[in-house]
């Protein structure tokens, strides 16, 4: 054997490696287009279903390519595919090409034992040489030779004595160089495991004297190695190794100070514990600061310190990185922000903070622990929309926290929430959210009422999906569908991370580690054990809102992967709703420029023309036929008596009309977009858009304003809809709105904010737009003067304590300077000449600034017809 | 400014994130904070209103249920849930400030 073996030199083996290396590459590219055809397959097969269903359930089905432009959606789908492909698909395509690959090795293999005469040509079998070459069993001499080579015991264990002799064979024959990382990495392994080991005994020494170990074995060796890097070589060798020993070194020490201060905290609970009885009750369960020990401090400072350092570690790799890539420094810059809120966020907040809590909950009575468990449990089993609720709910005081509101002077979080929904300047979707969340998780009320909030938050919820209406071109709609693709990928890879980290330390699961329920980790975010863990859960599925596939195009179906509880619609309850033969076709009016009122009756009349039989109609158009107009209007949200801003605003060729399956919609001329109102089973959506004054009267109203007149200057192409009550076919009355009230079309995007938000100077003339320009600037001179230094620090600053939600609400008190008790003064009084509350920062959205809020307002009291009482 | 009372929008410069990343982030955050309420709600609820609840999950109860139970059997609910909140801002705030910037 020896003698045929050293017929095999160094450049014949390299030579073998070279042409495996061409096998492989040929199998990867063979891969690639079987991932092809797969991709290929799976498009056509959607597209065959597609051709199937009827043509809404398609549009709902694919709406990134409806609102795409037909070139971007042309480019998009590849990847869109790439996402939503079945895995049947793919892991036949993988089977196919590893069975090329395994055949190819095993017909290289057979060439190679031909070659050397290790096999008998003819009858296939093996020579003498070969069967003596191969040994019985792993002497100890050999698993010495492979753990000198870097083969931990459980690799060594895994060797079949034929593996084992070929491995010291050729790697130590031919002298074939052993990366050292490989050892150390192994070792470093092996030291791991040691130390979980120590960890699970609780043996503090033994897990100190481990870590020194590592410290001076690894964080030495990285040193070292960072030496000779800098000499001068030709080819420089790649740093990644020593980075991953510092990672791995950076881990275990991270998982070290969490033990340790998990250790501590456990005892002092304990110890508390057992004197406190009745006091945990005044405390409410929370320890004062004066409480806690220093040296319980100290370690979770430590703590915190290190998990600084592992995110600081992160985010210089992503940042040598990106500079390694093509991007430019711009697009550098963000995609390093998006990892540290993404990545590092999960990694070393949520991530920790889980971890934590497990180790916490070690020290919980084996009923609390159950419960505790249940209570994970209970919340995985929620879909997505509910997490949302939930999340947007306790995350509420985080909002409020985060633009500096105070909770407690509001009288609590259920107070604030009330609050900002009373006055409605929740500024943004997640503002709104957050008080609606709170709303509907708390508050008691009828199911009838709940089940349309939920409705209403879904919607909302969903619009805050994805969309692309504020993209303003081509190349920016692009780029956020790129984006939007890497933030997916991000986010399977930061799964994936997770998924790892948790199966690696299951035993640190909540409840899981002593529940009966063992097997689900539950040190990562509930939601992501759930796509991991589908099965486990049954999950009682809430009905998918209807959701009109062109309001929200790019609204993302999660990937299938990622959402597997949530991906099947709910069928609809056939027996309770049957569905309606489709013997009423679609009835369509515009918008009268008499009003609302007078559009429905309009409806009413057409389908009074085309049905005599009312009685075969779905059951959503007898109902609209039986309710009065004016009525029905408010319904709709087409008429709000109680509000200065009374009637609904839309530009005239809007239209208004039912389906043939009974669904009332509006479309809006301006965006394109349809607007469900009532769907066939009868919920209602109500009209969340544009309002105006039209009877100027700047109050609330019961009685619908009786008259108006025609202004010759009323703009040809635009009119708004006040609610008129207005008989068909009566006389004399005649409605429309003169060029003051006829604002100008809303901006696509601005329905997203309180209709009372939305003043952004659109719907004013130009003649008032100067007037507003002028009045602002006026009234800065006569507050300011020559002294601008003051405005010019707080116009227009971001500082939590300088926006204009803080300025307003600061007490004015004796020593306060006039600069700012003017400021104080003049902000309140826009308040309350125009009711607009500056809009307050939340998690995602900055707070107002001062002239932000000056302007809006004073825009505001220009529609208002108000602007002399600002007039300072 | 104190990087701790720095508004977390500038840490994490959330407002660049895309809706569906910022959607994320608060169910993230919310899992968080619901973990960290149920270990203090926990401690203080009396035997019998843990059997009660036990039932309540049991029974799968809705989210007004299993929220409206915890209001009404843990004093000063709302309070844990605000001093969760604020915690974990502070925790988010101070760890996140030192990083990238």
């Amino acid at each position: 054997m020896e003698k045929e073996s050293k017929k095999l030199n160094r450049e014949e083996l390299l030579r073998e490696q070279a042409e495996l290396a061409r096998i492989i590459k040929e199998s990867t590219e063979a891969l690639n287009e079987a991932k092809k055809t797969a991709d290929a397959l799976q498009a056509r097969k959607e597209k065959a279903k597609a051709e199937e269903k009827p043509a809404e359930a398609v549009e709902a089905e694919k709406p990134a390519e409806i609102a795409q432009p037909a070139e971007t959606a042309k480019e998009e789908k590849p990847i869109i595919k790439e996402e939503e492909i079945e895995e049947d698909e793919f892991e036949k395509a993988k089977r196919i090409i590893q069975e090329q690959i395994k055949k190819t090795a095993e017909e290289e293999s057979k060439k190679f034992d031909e070659k050397h005469g290790f096999i008998n040509k003819e009858t296939e079998k093996p020579t003498e040489k070969k069967v003596a070459s191969i040994p019985v069993i792993k002497t100890r001499d050999m698993r010495q030779q492979l753990a000198d080579l870097g083969w931990n015991k459980e690799e060594r264990g895994k060797l079949t004595p034929e593996e084992a002799q070929k491995i010291i064979t050729e790697q130590k024959h031919f002298s074939l160089p052993i990366k050292p990382e490989n050892k150390e990495e192994q070792t470093l392994q092996q030291y791991e495991t040691k130390l979980k080991e120590a960890m699970k005994a609780g043996d503090t020494e033994k897990m100190e004297a481990i870590q020194n170990e590592i410290d001076e074995k690894f964080i030495k060796t990285k040193e070292e190695k960072a030496e000779p890097a800098k000499e001068p070589t030709p080819k420089e060798p790649a740093p990644e190794p020593a980075i991953k020993l510092e990672e791995k070194g950076l881990q275990i020490k991270l998982d070290d100070a969490r033990n340790k201060y998990a250790r501590e905290y456990k005892k002092f609970m304990a110890e508390r514990k057992k004197g406190a009885g009745i006091f945990k009750k005044i405390f409410g369960g929370k320890v004062p600061e004066k409480e806690i020990p220093e040296d319980l401090k100290k370690l979770e400072q430590e703590y915190d310190k290190t998990a600084v350092e592992y995110g600081k570690k992160m985010y210089a790799d992503k940042e040598a990185e990106l500079k390694n890539s093509k991007l430019s420094p711009e697009k550098q810059k963000a995609e390093l922000a998006r990892y540290k809120a993404n990545e590092i966020f999960t990694k070393i907040i949520v991530e920790e903070q889980s971890r934590l809590n497990a180790l916490k909950a070690e020290n919980l009575p084996p009923k609390e622990k159950g419960i505790i468990r249940k209570s994970l449990d209970w919340y995985l089993k929620q879909n997505r929309f509910t997490k949302i609720a939930i999340s947007t709910a306790l995350s509420t005081a985080i909002i409020a926290s985060f633009s500096g509101g105070a909770i407690a002077a509001a009288g609590g979080i259920a107070a604030y929430a009330g609050t900002k929904l009373g006055r409605g300047i929740a500024g943004s979707i997640i503002g709104q959210g957050a008080a609606k969340a709170y709303d509907w998780i708390f508050k008691e009320k009828s199911a009838e009422k709940r089940k349309l909030e939920e409705k209403e938050l879904q919607k909302l919820f969903a619009e805050q999906s994805f969309d692309t209406s504020l993209a303003k071109n081509k190349k920016e709609y692009a780029e956020i569908l790129e984006r939007e693709k890497r933030a997916k990928r991000q986010r399977l890879i930061t799964k994936a991370a997770i998924t790892l980290a948790a199966g690696g330390l299951a035993s640190y699961g909540i409840g899981y580690e002593v529940g009966a329920g063992a097997g689900v980790p539950h040190d990562v975010p509930p939601e992501q054990i759930l796509e991991e863990h589908p099965v486990e859960h049954p999950i009682v599925e809430q009905p998918p809102v209807e959701q009109p596939p062109v309001e929200h195009p790019i609204v993302e179906q999660p990937p299938v992967e990622e959402q597997p509880v949530e991906q099947p619609p709910a069928e609809q309850p056939t027996t309770e709703h049957p569905i309606q033969e489709p013997t009423f076709k679609t009835e369509e009016v515009e918008f009268s420029s008499r009003g609302a009122i007078q559009t429905i009756d309009n409806l009413k009349e057409q389908i009074h023309h085309d049905y005599p039989d009312i009685s075969k109609a779905p059951a959503s158009v007898q109902e609209f036929m039986n309710t009065d107009s004016t009525q029905e209007a408010i319904k709709l949200g087409f008429y709000n008596p109680d509000s200065p801003s009374e009637s609904m605003f839309v530009l005239k060729g809007s239209t208004f009309s039912f389906d043939e399956h009974g669904n009332l919609s509006y479309h809006d001329i301006k965006t394109g977009e349809d607007h469900m109102l009532i769907g066939e089973q009868g919920d209602v959506e109500k009209y969340h858009g544009q309002m105006f004054d039209s009877d100027k009267s700047g109050i609330g109203t019961d009685i619908p304003p009786a008259e108006y007149t025609i202004e010759a200057e009323a703009p040809a192409d635009q009119y708004a809809v006040p609610p008129q009550e207005s008989p068909v076919g009566q006389e004399g009355n005649q409605y429309a709105v003169s060029s003051q009230e006829s604002p100008v079309a809303n901006v696509a995007g601005e329905e997203k904010l309180a209709s009372d938000q939305v003043s952004s100077g659109e719907n004013l003339t130009p003649e008032q737009m100067a007037e507003v320009k002028q009045t602002y600037d006026d009234n800065i001179n006569h507050l300011f003067g020559d002294k601008t230094t003051f405005w010019d620090n707080v116009k227009d600053s971001h500082q939590v304590n300088l926006t204009a939600d803080k300025m307003m609400h600061l007490r004015i008190y004796e020593g306060l300077n006039e600069d700012t008790k003017n400021l104080v003064s003049y902000l309140n009084k826009l308040h309350e000449v125009t009711g607009l509350d500056p809009i307050e920062g939340t998690l995602i959205t900055p707070a107002e600034t001062n002239s932000e809020f000056i302007k809006r307002a004073l825009q505001k009291a220009a529609e208002m017809g108000q602007l002399d009482k600002v007039n300072l | 400014m104190n990087p701790i009372q720095k508004n977390i929008i500038e840490i994490l410069e959330l407002d660049k994130l895309l809706p569906e990343e910022q959607e994320e982030f608060i169910i993230r955050t919310g899992a968080v904070i619901y973990q960290n309420v149920l270990m203090r709600a926990m401690e203080t609820m009396s035997e019998k209103d843990q059997d009660d609840f036990e039932k309540i999950l049991d029974n799968n109860g809705s989210p007004q249920e299993i929220f409206g139970f915890l209001k009404d059997k843990v004093p000063d609910f709302e309070k844990i849930i605000a001093e969760e909140a604020e915690k974990f801002k502070i925790k988010t705030s101070d760890i996140m400030s030192q990083i990238g910037n």
